[in-house]
């Protein structure tokens, strides 16, 4: 009630209104290319390429969708993408959350030392290292495989340190009790504080998924052969093989639906992530 | 009765003792195995290509060849070359406009959005769309919006101005990946500033209001020292993300036109992947290294003065 008369305070003065406008505006913005590229995908190049933009398809034209499949491996693509962005969270979520336990609620040798190491990795670009890794895994014969496209994204310093400060929040009296009761430090990591960290888990892992997804450089040098491409190398030759735009449009809608639509379901606790990581930092 | 208590009490010491090294030993064990895999990975594909891309850049190396030391001469090259000058310059302009748009019109929708609005969540899912997108798709999107027919253009038209060359000018060309790139992450970092705001004790607004503040002025004395923090945080990732630009300029001009938007990153890609010359394009990579780090600190000294 309180914050609904404030919001409409805001929008009683000329300034307010003046201000909600240049939002409406920026939402425009953000939303209008989205809106261009679905409806452009089924637009006629006559359409298209008319003197006044048509914002509406004067006749649906399904065809563009058809041709894509016909004119790059797109269902390829997407079964690379998924492989890869699938294996690299539950890999990548499985050691974060290994490593953060044993930083957060464990006492060994060289921790503090360790500790250090892996935040200092924190400043390091990844593109500093992707030259001697190519070298490295063209020497291991891993070029164009899985396993050279998921390996360097399952190493998340981010990861750990996220980990780390979560599950310093849990007690660690739920060790000691777990202890006198004569269980084994990997149950209790895998029965007690792993359940427990669910929601750092999930946010974690929608980070690194979509990381995964989107990553154009490194699956771009790994992989050269057209068939390993994940879907964003794809897109990123896609004009070379699709000569109309609706067709570059539709490949497009493609591959930026499963994102969007993961995004709407996983809204908040996407939102929720981005706020927490950026406030505690 | 006291006698037989000190007695189980001597005993239980040592036994004690041991049983608590015991203990720490199987604890550092336990560790151990548990970040077993993470270390292995860790030195694998980070700690050890590190070192190996340092030592990479003093020497000439291709494909199939064993390399020969060439000393500092690939750093030499790298200070003498044409490009790799306008790189760092394309790079560096870049950054400049980005970090500041990034920081100061994200802050503004925050501020505004943390007033409750008509439509607030529809807004804020608006604003997100972008920044769930990958940079691939978004360079595409707007690389044919601005193509010399795309629907800029056609606007343009409407309005009855003259046709724009957009990425065959130079300048343009940089400018529409400049307005993309921050276009793309004005949600991420809204919702960066808007949890930092709503962290800022009600109460402050409320003394600032009795004292006769309006609410322009509550904001500008009460909301933006109190997000100063949030703000360094802001413009130090921001400088070390744009420092980074690959995507939006590969897919969008490919560094042209005549290197107008060659960025850091691309030159690398450029030499160590087009033209298979290893030593120079890590010799690159060194050089965005010692600059991010380098950049990091100097934040973190700043960061220091400025916020405490």
């Amino acid at each position: 009630m309180m914050q609904q008369a404030r919001g409409l305070r805001l929008l009683r003065s000329p300034e307010g209104v003046i201000v909600y406008a240049l939002l409406l505006v920026i939402a425009v913005l953000a939303v209008f290319p989205f809106y261009w590229m679905v409806v452009g995908s089924f637009m006629s190049p006559v359409d298209l390429f008319a003197s006044i933009p048509h914002l509406w398809p004067s006749s649906f034209d399904t065809s563009s969708y058809q041709r894509i499949f016909q004119l790059v491996p797109m269902g390829r693509y997407f079964m690379n993408s998924v492989l890869v962005a699938c294996s690299t969270t539950v890999i990548a979520v499985l050691l974060c959350s290994a490593a953060g336990y044993c930083f957060a609620r464990l006492t060994f040798l060289g921790k503090g030392l360790l500790f250090a190491l892996i935040l200092g990795a924190l400043m390091v670009p990844y593109q500093s290292t992707i030259v001697p890794l190519f070298v490295m895994f063209a020497n291991w014969n891993l070029l164009n495989s899985y396993v050279g496209i998921i390996l360097p994204g399952v190493v998340s310093v981010f990861g750990v340190f996220m980990m780390t400060q979560f599950f310093q929040t849990l007690p660690k009296e739920m060790r000691e009790a777990a202890i006198v009761d004569g269980a084994n430090e990997l149950r209790i990591f895998l029965r007690i504080y792993l359940p427990l960290a669910r929601p750092a888990v999930a946010t974690l892992g929608l980070f690194v998924f979509l990381d995964s997804w989107d990553a154009l450089l490194w699956p771009m040098i790994v992989s050269p052969n057209p068939d390993m491409r994940t879907v964003q190398v794809g897109l990123a030759f896609i004009r070379q093989a699709a000569p109309v735009q609706n067709q570059v449009m539709a490949a497009i809608v493609l591959a930026t639906i499963p994102v969007i639509v993961a995004f709407l379901i996983a809204q908040k606790q996407f939102i929720a992530g981005i706020a927490a990581g950026a406030v505690k930092e | 009765m006291s006698t037989a208590t000190t007695i189980a009490v001597s005993r239980a010491r040592p036994a004690g003792r041991r049983a608590r090294l015991g203990r720490s030993l199987r604890e550092s064990q336990a560790a151990y195995l548990l970040l077993s895999p993470f270390l292995l990975l860790f030195l694998l594909v980070l700690a050890y290509p590190l070192v190996y891309s340092l030592f990479l850049s003093f020497f000439d190396a291709t494909l199939n060849q064993p390399p020969v030391f060439v000393g500092a001469q690939n750093f030499v090259r790298l200070f003498s070359d044409g490009e790799f000058l306008q790189s760092l310059r394309n790079t560096a302009y870049f950054a400049v406009f980005v970090v500041i748009g990034e920081t100061v019109l994200p802050l503004f929708m925050a501020i505004a959005m943390n007033e409750a609005l008509p439509g607030r969540t529809v807004l804020r899912t608006a604003f997100f769309l972008p920044v769930v997108t990958s940079w691939t798709v978004i360079s595409l999107i707007w690389s044919m919006m601005f193509a010399q027919q795309g629907i800029a253009n056609s606007v343009i038209q409407l309005l009855g101005m003259p046709i724009q060359p957009f990425f065959s000018d130079p300048n343009q060309a940089m400018w529409i990946i400049i307005a993309v790139s921050i276009w793309r992450n004005l949600g991420y970092y809204m919702v960066i500033y808007l949890a930092a705001l709503q962290g800022v004790p009600q109460e402050l607004y409320e003394a600032a209001s009795m004292d006769g503040a309006t609410r322009l002025r509550q904001i500008w004395h009460v909301a933006i020292p109190a997000l100063r923090p949030v703000i360094y945080f802001v413009i130090t990732i921001t400088i070390i993300r744009s420092m980074q630009l690959f995507e939006q300029s590969f897919i969008m001009t490919n560094g042209g036109p005549l290197n107008a938007t060659l960025s850091i990153v691309q030159l690398l890609y450029r030499h160590a992947f087009v033209n298979l010359e290893f030593g120079y394009g890590s010799a690159i990579a060194t050089f965005l290294l010692v600059l991010l780090v380098a950049l990091a600190l100097l934040n973190k000294r700043v960061h220091d003065l400025v916020v405490q």
